[in-house]
Order: C-alpha cells, then structure tokens, then sequence
C-alpha cells in the first residue's frame, strides 16, 4: 500500500475526492494524480529557461559585478563622507532640494488622483452606481491602470507644462503621475466601499435618507479610514515613479540622478543614493504612522465618548470579523493593488 | 516519568504562571487538569515541552532533564512530547497527510522536509496513525475541508506519528460539540490505553474528566491544590478547588454523556 | 428634559443620570496654537514666495498689503480650523488638517502648480496627440524582438526575485525568524533596497557592468528589476507572515521541527496565496517598469520606445505605446485568470 503514495510531492493540496464507496472508511485512499501540478511546476521551470535564453543574457558580465561594485562602492563612500567644504555642501543641498521637488511632485501627483479618485471610486463601486455606469467606469479605470505614467508624461504632460525643474516639468510630472493614479487609486476605493458592512446602509435606507445621506452618514466613516490609507501609500509609491519621470525632464530626483550618472561622478551619485535613502525612508515612516493612526484610531479618543464622524480620522472598523482565508491583511491589500 | 520538582514560571512581564509546582507523574498514566482559567494549567502543560520555560526549579521527562535554554535539546524533548490544542492548529490549506507528516519533522532530515519528500518509511507511520483514529479515508483531502473533530483526530494522528511517550493535550474539547467532545476523549483514552503513553489532558469539565482520566490534578493561581485519584475528586473537592459553587457550565450535559 | 436650557446643563453637568452628554469639547488652547502654526506657516509662505502678485486692502485711512498667495492660504486654514472646531472634531485631527494643507501649499508652490496656461500651451501638445492617435500599424510587428527580450526579462527578474524576496521575508518577519536581530537587520536593508527608485538600481547595474548601449545585453535591466522585486515581495510577504495563524506553528514547534521545518510547514502554506499574488502583482510591474527603464539604456521595448522618441517619430512611439497597453491588460488578465485558479 506504501509503494503507492512513495511520490506524494511537495503541498499535495489537490481537491480531487478518493474514489471509492463511501462506507469504506478504513481503507487507505488512492492518492490523488499530482499531474496538475508537476506540469505547472514543470512549465515554469520552461518558462524559466526560455526567459533566460530569450533574454539573452550575459553572465560574463556578472564576472565583474563583485569588483565594480567594491571599486565604485569606495567612490561613493568616498563622496558621502568627504568633509564638507563648500562644492561638496552645494552637493549636498542640491540633492535635498531635488529630492524635495520630487517629494513635492509626488504630492502633488497624489491630491490630483485623489480629488478624481474618490467620486471614481463610488461610481465603480457594484453596491453604490447603477450598472451601466458601473461598467463604464470600470472600463475606463482599467484601460488607465493600463497605461504607464511615462506615456502619459511623454504624450501629454511634458509638451503641455515644459522640461525641466525651471521650466514646468515639475507640474508636468505631478500630473502626469496624478492621471495614473486615478486608475488605481479608484479601484482600490472602489474595492473598499464594495466591501463596507451592509448594516449600516441597510439601516439608513430603511430610515428613508437618499442616496448621497447615505453616503455621508453610513458609507464615508466605514471607508474613509482605508481610504487615506490608500492614498498615502500611492504617495509612497509616486515618490519612487516620479525619479523615472525625472530622467525624462520632469525634474526632482530624477532628473539629478541622469545628472550625475551621466557625468559618473561617483562622489556625487554616492551623495544622491544617501539623500533618496534617507528621504524616503523618512516620508515612509511619517506614511506608515499616519495609517497606522488612521486605521486603528489613536490613543486620544479612546476617553472620547461618542464616535465622532469627521472624515479625517474617524475610528477604524476595528471590530470587523477576520475572514479565515484571507490572505493578507487590509493594509496589505492595498499595497499589491498599487 | 515525568517530574516536577519546585517549579516556578515567571512570564517576562512579570505574571507568576506556577509557583512551587511538585508533581509525579507515572509512566502510562491518564492525568486530568483541573481549575479555573487562569489558574495556570496551559502553564504547566506547556511547561513539560518547553513551550514556557520555566524559571527556577528541576524538570525530568523519563530520563531527560529538561534545560529550556537548549534549543536543540528541547527539540529532541519535543519529538518524544506529543502535543494537542484546543484550536488543533493544523494548516488548512494542506492535506490531512501533510499535516500529520509534520509530527515526523524532528526525524526527518531538512532538505526533505523543505522539498516535502518524506520517506516511505514515515509515510507508513502517519498512515497507520491516521487509520488509529479512523480518518485515513481523508488523507488526501484538504484540512480546512474537515470538521471539528475530524480535524482534532487529525492532530492526534500527526501527535501519534511522532511515536511520544507522552502526550500533552490542552484543551483538547473545548471547542467541540458534547457527542464529538466525547468521542474524541475515547480516542485519547484508547490510544492511552493501547500503547501506554503518558497522556495529560487540561479541561474544565468535570464530569469528562471523572469518565476518562485516572488522576486529577486541581489547580489555582499557579499552585497545585488537589491531587488524587479521580474517586477522591468529588464535588466537594473541586468546589474547593474552585472556591466556587459547581454550575451546569462545569460539564458537558448529560444527555450527550449517554451519547 | 427638552427644556433644559443650555445653561443649566453647563452649570451641573454631573448633576444627574438624565442630562444629555454633550459631545466632548476640543480643547480651544490647542486650538489657538493650531491657529498660531497656521500664522507662522503664513509667514514662511511669504519669505519664501517667488511670484509678486501682490493683494491690496484698502482701510480707508490706510491701505493694507499682502502678498496673494499665502493670503489665500492662511485663509483656506483659518477657515479649515474654524470648521472643525465648530463640528468639535478632535485635536489630532484638526492639526492633520493645517499640517495637510500646509504640505498642499508647499508642494504646489514647489512644482508651480497652475493650470492658466493650459489653453496658450495646448498647440505643443495637439501634434504629438493627432500624432499618436494614428499610429504606425506596420511598426508594431517590427519591434517584436524587443518585446521578446522584455517579457523574458521581466519573467526572470520576477522568479528569482520572488525566491530571494521569499527567504528574506521569512528573516525578516519576527514570527520567521532565528531572532529578532536578524529580523531588524533584514528589515533595514530591505528598507534601504526598497528607497532606491527602479530606475536608480538601473543607473547604478548600467554603470556597473555597462548597459545595452555598451554592446552588454540586457543583465543590468534584469538585475534593477531584480532589486526592485525583492523589495516589493520581501515586505508585503513578511507582513504577510506577520498575520498567520500562530497555531499551526506553536503545533510545529511543539512536535520538535526545527526552525526551516517550521517556517516550510506550518508558514509557508498560509503564506502561499498572498505570496503567488504579490508575484503576478511583481510581474506586471516589471512589463511597465522595462518600458520605463529604456529610458536609461538597459534593453527593451522602453530602449526601442526611447530611439523613436529622440528621432521624433511619434507615430512609432505610438505603435509601441498601444501595444504596452495590450501587453499589459493581457498581462493583467492572465494574472486574474492565475489568481482565481490558485487561490
């Protein structure tokens, strides 16, 4: 009997049901085929191949990725801890401010997706637009997560606000990464409002108040919490998409970055790394805290007697049911939609 | 064997789990915990695997001392210490046979382990343990897909796959329906009795415990209060141990007893 | 009850059990200081201005300046303040308001945000536009190569940076890890990975080992991807595992696994659904970000986009945008259809 399941793999987690009689319940099950499963695995491992193969890649030059990355490590080092005489504290400067631009692109980029993203975002949600609109919307939601916010910048941002930190191509890569994020941004909320507790609407409904006090009182606070989340981390991520943007004359960060690697001034480069090091890290912190605080209320209003209903920071849905499957938290969710 | 000789539990935030806890636990035998919640009984279980180490005192299980500092040596404890939970933490989305070959995880070699190619050999073991609580017609499905107390039989078949010499259950039926609850503690005790594992099991109802254990052991604010046979566990003694009146929630009720 | 004026109630609110709880009262103090941030801002706002629009106040005796701008947004903050204050909302709540509208002011006084120049701009942009709304079909099936060395990048960059990112996760997550030194450590260079923009590791492999310009093919693409997707994977999966039923694992520890048996049995398969869809997630990231990364040389449909744009040939670009775009909500779909078949 052993012999028979000697090549269970790895996981068996096939559903496929014994077969044989029901009241046989001593006998040992046949083991279910792991076809299925051996072919995918074998199929990735082909993919696998082939990717490597297609992409043509060249491992000779691993052979000197270890030495250059100690060489050109040392120059950066070198740069970064060079003592601060007046070029190297223009450095310095220069690359705060660049990276405050692109800070400031980001945020920008965000409240113009946000503005757009929040009545998107009721439009495209099952529960809250008619079907119609529903599937508009939808669609169009789709086709501009589709599109990469470099074309939007290429196509129409740039030529419309000008190149350059000077020259508009700040506000050009601000809007450029606002239109795309409206995709995304729209649909996470859209997903949020689809997953409110029905109660509540049920309730109001019931209580005779139309469709937009409904919104207001029973849909808002349950949402709003996950809905700063959501634009915060999209202002995470929009920080990082406007260095891209950047290279192509958007200016901030990126702009910087093609600056100094063009010249390969390793000292520079070295001192632009550690200023988007520290920056970033800096605004994420700031970024998880405030959704932190957003999402599990703060400390200040658990004395607080009734709920208040602001849409800053109303209190979480703290005592919503964990679902047994879900895969990963909420907070979660939104970052792999992003 | 097991032995408990002074042993204190201080948690890191300063709670006094057990204090001065002496037992003698025999070989074979069927112990039941007694007490309140919180009176310390997860505690002391956990305590003889080294789940919560405890901080002052000398622990023997058969010949082995017990040394919570030793990672290696508590996970060589562990495969012989069998172990039951009230939620029976198994993995849902795998197999039944899967979660069973985890109690072989102290004997098999890491690379198996990581690849999931278990040996024939251990294959066999989890089998016939999952044919001595009845399931084996499951093995190929989904935990998440089993009811409660299939899936507590499961647990008990991955605790048997480790071969123990003793089996520590906390909890065991709490959160399973009279019929089932009962059903699963013949299973404890027939497995008890067939192969003469040590086997304690904390609960809070009584009359559970006066059907199936040998022993009870009262407990109250970490400390050992009754100790005896269970004859002597009358309802007298453990409202002392209790320091309350007994009430229906005290045990299971009697029509599913007669289940 | 109803006639209880507000007055009494105020001068015994403790009286009884049947007067009516007021809502809590924000303290007007913090209030006040919230104000004074609001003036000091105002001030900064002023030093720092660059346009002189300038508003005029006349008094009648005398007349009043002050520059436009932070004008506007002392305003919009005051005003801000008083609304909350009057809908009692709390302190922390209030202050997130001004610190928000503050950053609002700042970061559009800092790109220049105007939309007045739309209209005498929109001649720039009407051909580029007309441009790629009639694409050079036939050019789609000519870069085909390029789309090729794209995707494999893309599918090798994300295999090997779900693995790595997978090992690093399970370090870096306390419930995971051998302790929590090691999971701090592994956090902070995670961190440190995941601050870098995709298109900095680009720069920094294109400078290292040379990139497709230099005649090198496509590795130093595939290794900023590579950087890119581990940070990604590597926190999303170790919050992942932060959140598994703790059960299964006390059960493996309790039946002697040890630390990688642990971590593969009791963790890995909770942590699977979420970890395959952080993956496809990582993939479709990767078909955009190659688009993006030709900017800087490393290979590509974005190396054969970037050619075309130098030369101006917008109805080439075009032809590659629209294909990015198919390529994409195909890419999208055909995770959905993994998604729903795995989990």
């Amino acid at each position: 009997m052993s012999t028979a399941n000697l090549n269970a793999g790895p996981g068996s987690t096939s559903q496929t049901k014994p077969r044989f009689a029901e009241d046989a319940l001593d006998r040992r099950p046949v083991r279910p085929s792991k076809l299925r499963y051996n072919l995918g695995m074998l199929a990735v491992g082909i993919i696998f191949i082939a990717a490597v193969y297609g992409a043509g890649m060249d491992f000779g030059a691993l052979l000197n990725l270890p030495a250059s990355i100690i060489q050109y490590g040392q120059l950066m080092a070198a740069g970064v801890f060079q003592a601060p005489d007046e070029t190297v504290a223009g450095y310095w400067t220069q690359s705060f401010d660049a990276m405050f631009e692109s800070v400031a692109i980001a945020w920008v980029g965000t409240m113009v997706g946000a503005l757009f993203s929040l009545p998107l975002g009721f439009l495209a949600a099952r529960n809250m637009s008619p079907l119609p609109v529903y599937i508009v919307v939808r669609f169009v939601l789709s086709v501009i997560r589709a599109v990469p916010e470099i074309i939007f910048a290429i196509a129409i941002m740039l030529p419309l606000f000008g190149f350059g930190s000077g020259g508009g191509g700040a506000l050009a890569g601000a809007m450029a990464l606002g239109v795309s994020s409206i995709g995304t941004l729209s649909k996470l909320i859209s997903e949020a409002i689809e997953a409110v507790d029905g109660g509540p609407l049920e309730s109001s409904r019931a209580s005779g108040s139309n469709q937009m006090q409904m919104i207001r009182w029973a849909v808002m606070p349950q949402v709003m919490p996950e809905v700063i989340a959501i634009w915060l981390y999209r202002f995470e991520v929009n920080i990082r998409a406007s260095a891209i943007l950047g290279v192509l004359g958007a200016g901030g960060i990126g702009a910087l970055l093609s600056t100094v690697f063009g010249a390969r001034e390793w000292d520079r480069i070295g001192i632009v790394l550690v200023v988007i090091i520290v920056v970033t890290m800096l605004v994420d912190q700031i970024s998880a805290f405030i959704r932190h605080r957003v999402i599990h209320g703060g400390d200040l209003r658990s004395d607080g007697g009734e709920p208040q209903e602001d849409d800053d920071a109303g209190p979480g849905p703290e005592n919503e049911p964990r679902v047994e499957n879900d895969p990963a938290p909420k907070e979660n969710r939104a970052a792999a939609g992003l | 064997m097991i032995t408990f000789e002074n042993i204190d539990v201080v948690y890191p935030n300063g709670f006094k789990g057990l204090s001065n806890v002496n037992l003698q636990i025999n070989k074979g035998e069927f112990v039941a915990i007694v007490g309140l919640s919180g009176a310390g009984k997860s505690t002391l279980i956990r305590t003889v695997n080294g789940l919560v180490p405890f901080t002052s005192g000398t622990l023997t299980v058969g010949d082995v001392v017990v040394d919570p500092r030793s990672k290696a040596k508590l996970r060589r404890l562990r495969s012989r210490v069998g172990m039951i939970f009230q939620s029976f933490n198994l993995v849902t989305r795998v197999s039944v046979l899967n979660n069973v070959l985890v109690g072989r995880s102290a004997d098999t070699p890491t690379w198996r382990s990581l690849l999931g190619w278990y040996r024939a050999e251990d294959k066999e073991l989890a089998f016939q343990s999952l044919e001595r609580v009845g399931i084996v017609d499951k093995a190929y499905m989904r935990a998440a897909s089993l009811s409660g107390g299939q899936q507590q039989r499961v647990a008990i078949a991955r605790v048997l796959a480790q071969d123990p010499e003793v089996i520590l259950a906390d909890e065991p039926v709490a959160s399973l329906d009279p019929p089932t609850a009962h059903k699963v503690m013949r299973d404890l005790r027939r497995i008890q009795q067939e192969l003469g594992i040590t086997t304690i099991v904390n609960m809070h109802h009584l009359d559970l415990a006066r059907s199936y254990a040998d022993r009870v052991i009262g407990m109250r604010a970490g400390e050992v209060v009754f100790d005896g046979p269970v004859e002597e566990a009358t309802d007298e003694v453990i409202e002392q141990v209790y320091q309350r009146s007994l009430t229906a929630e005290d045990i299971v009720t009697a029509e599913a007893a007669q289940e | 009850m109803v006639t209880t004026s507000t007055a009494e109630r105020r001068a015994a609110p403790q009286a009884a059990a049947t007067v009516r709880p007021e809502p809590p009262r924000p303290s007007g103090l913090v209030y006040l200081g919230l104000a004074g941030l609001a003036l000091l801002a105002f001030i900064v706002f002023w030093v720092i201005q660059e346009s002189g629009d300038v508003l005029l106040i006349p008094l009648g005796f005398v007349t009043l300046w002050a520059p436009l701008n932070p004008v506007i947004g002392l305003v919009v903050m005051l005003v801000a303040l008083a609304v909350c204050f009057k809908a009692r909302i709390g302190t922390m709540a209030a202050f997130g308001t001004v610190a928000f509208i503050i950053m609002s002011y700042w970061a559009g006084a800092t790109v220049g945000f105007t939309l007045l120049e739309i209209p005498e701009r929109w001649s720039n942009v009407e051909p580029r536009l007309i441009a790629f709304l009639d694409p050079n079909w036939s050019y789609i099936w000519t870069v085909r190569d390029q789309w090729l060395i794209t995707i494999s990048m893309a599918v090798v960059a994300t295999l090997i940076g779900c693995a790595i990112g997978l090992v690093l996760a399970m370090y870096a997550s306390p419930v995971s890890s051998p302790n929590k030194g090691t999971s701090q450590a592994i956090k902070a260079v995670n961190s440190v990975i995941r601050s870098i923009p995709d298109v900095g590791w680009a720069l920094l492999f294109v400078a290292f080992i040379g990139g497709t310009a230099h005649g090198l093919g496509p590795m130093a693409g595939i290794l900023a991807l590579l950087m890119f997707n581990i940070g990604i994977v590597a926190k999303l999966t170790s919050e992942t595992i932060d959140s598994v039923n703790p059960g299964p694992v006390e059960a493996a520890d309790a039946s002697g696994a040890n630390l990688t048996q642990r971590n593969r049995l009791a963790i890995l398969p909770q942590v699977l659904p979420g970890f395959v869809s952080y993956g496809l997630y990582v993939f479709e990231l990767n078909i955009r970000a190659s688009a993006a990364l030709g900017i800087v040389g490393v290979g590509g449909i974005g190396s054969a986009m970037m050619l075309q744009l130098n030369r101006f040939q917008f109805e080439n670009v075009a032809a590659i945008l629209i294909a990015l775009i198919v390529v994409v909500l195909l890419v999208d779909m055909f995770s959905m259809y993994i998604r729903r078949k795995l989990l």
